[in-house]
């Protein structure tokens, strides 16, 4: 199966990496979860926000739903360029390199 | 003092289906939830989303789950604390346990039941400098009692549902000047609640105030002025009040200086009743793990039945139980 890296920047600014497979039924909250990071509450409807992150835009990402555009105008610490809720974002292989900020929500 | 049987800590599905279980048994019950209505996530988070696997129910809107069980626990009586949260668990020399909220409320109960899902509910804060200081003193992040903002300054920040609707309902002769400030130019609640918005802004009846986000507050004893970031500049307003709506976000809380024994964020349980480290305490639905936990309402159901049979010595200990079915003493009026 073909696979992706992902750069994760943790809460204390540590920066590390990890692969996953390509996989359009899981996202990157999923992955995120799996990597013991608290998220997904709602189990990945744009509902509750608990996958919130700063993504770098260095990759194309799928558009915004209004469901996502109308959670994060809901959070205080929303960074206008980069954040969006991971869980909304598959594992395309489009994906290979992206950069993700953990947030602490 | 308010004293039960059972005190239930989160009234979520699991905390409400626990009242029925406990009243077969012949327990009373009381909830205490710090939102201001009953139902935890389903309620708060998603009412109008259909749930396909509660048994029997091929589909149900998870606001609909509660009002059910709501009406199915009618029978018992249970009694509500709401709008308050669990901040302190004492146990008493007599195993009696003394539960106490954040405004002071006093239980007295013979066994808890914490079924706090994800955690209390709490308004997200806004990232401001000396927030605290002004919390109650002209900072809010629910509105309780409108009539408290009568003839009064009010700014509210946000662009979902309840930023709108408070700012219109506010506007309409109770505040003496409602301004709407959101971080974007479109909103994104509800048609009707944007409209209504709209008109009320021609009519002068709103300040709306868009692409901006309020950056500090001040004031002396309590808040008087807010300064607005906008897209021509700082604007310095006097205000009485400012209530930022940022939704509500679950978080564990004081749970976790009570000296149970914690699992990432989750009360260790045995999975023969679901009782925690502290006899007489229990621990039902989302909070709990175990080896193969599930997170899904029908565990937490059947987690109450469980919890319920065990909890019985505690509330009875010289009492005898017998099973029964639910049918055999024609409904719930025989137990
Ligand atoms: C979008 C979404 C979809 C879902 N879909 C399904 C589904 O299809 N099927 C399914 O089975 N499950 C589903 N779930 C999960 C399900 O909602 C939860 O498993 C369920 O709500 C757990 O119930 P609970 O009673 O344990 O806790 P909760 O519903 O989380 O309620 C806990 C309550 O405790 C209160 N509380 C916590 N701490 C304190 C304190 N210190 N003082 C006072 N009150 C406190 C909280 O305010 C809250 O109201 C879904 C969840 C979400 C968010
Ligand atoms: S998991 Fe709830 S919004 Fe993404």
């Amino acid at each position: 199966m073909e696979k992706i890296s992902i750069n994760i920047i943790d809460f204390d600014g540590e920066r590390y990496s990890i692969k996953t497979d390509v996989d359009l039924n899981s996202n990157l909250m999923d992955i995120l979860k799996e990597e013991g990071f608290s998220m997904g509450h709602c189990g990945g409807m744009a509902l509750c926000a608990s996958c919130h992150c700063y993504v770098e835009h260095n990759k194309e990402l799928p558009t915004m739903s209004i469901e996502e555009e109308s959670m994060l105008d809901q959070l205080n610490n929303l960074n206008q360029t980069e954040s969006r809720l991971i869980c909304q974002i598959p594992c395309t292989p489009e994906l290979d390199g992206i950069t993700i900020k953990l947030v602490r929500n | 003092m308010i004293k039960t049987d059972v005190l239930i800590i989160g009234a979520g599905p699991c905390g409400l289906f626990a009242v029925f279980e406990a009243g077969l048994l012949k327990m009373k019950c009381h909830l205490i939830d710090s939102l201001p209505q009953a139902g935890g996530q389903c309620a708060e988070i998603y009412p109008k989303k259909p749930i396909y696997d509660i048994p029997a129910f091929p589909e149900i809107l998870a606001g609909d789950l509660v009002n059910n069980l709501m009406q199915q626990i009618k029978p018992f009586k249970p009694g509500f604390t709401l709008g308050e949260r669990v901040e302190s668990i004492e146990k008493k020399k007599d195993g009696s346990f003394l539960v106490v909220t954040n405004l002071g409320t006093e239980h007295l109960s013979k066994v808890v039941v914490i079924a706090a899902g994800l955690g209390c509910f709490e308004p997200r804060k806004p990232l401001i400098d000396n927030l605290d200081f002004f919390e109650r003193k002209g900072v809010d992040y629910i509105v309780k009692d409108p009539k408290k903002y009568t003839d009064c300054k009010v700014v509210i920040s946000g662009g979902g549902d309840s930023a709108l609707d408070w700012a219109s309902f506010l506007a309409n002769n109770i505040a003496k000047e409602v301004t709407l400030i959101h971080r974007r130019d479109s909103f994104r609640g509800h048609p009707d609640s944007v409209d209504k918005i709209m008109e009320m802004t021609k009519e002068g009846k709103v300040n709306l105030i868009t692409n901006a986000e309020v950056t500090s507050i001040s004031g002396e004893s309590s808040l008087s002025q807010i300064s607005i970031k906008t897209e021509n500049g700082i604007v310095i307003k006097d205000t009485d009040f400012w209530i930022p709506l940022f939704g509500l976000t679950p978080k564990l809380g004081p749970i976790a200086s009570w000296g149970l024994n914690l699992n990432k964020n989750a009360i260790e349980v045995y999975p023969h009743d679901y009782s925690t480290n502290i006899e007489g305490v229990y621990a039902i639905g989302d909070i709990n793990t175990y080896p193969g936990k599930l997170k899904l309402i029908l565990s937490g159901f059947h987690e109450a039945a469980l919890m319920a049979q065990s909890a019985f010595k505690h509330v009875f200990p010289e009492g005898k139980k017998s099973f029964k079915y639910t049918t055999v003493l024609g409904g719930i009026k025989g137990f």
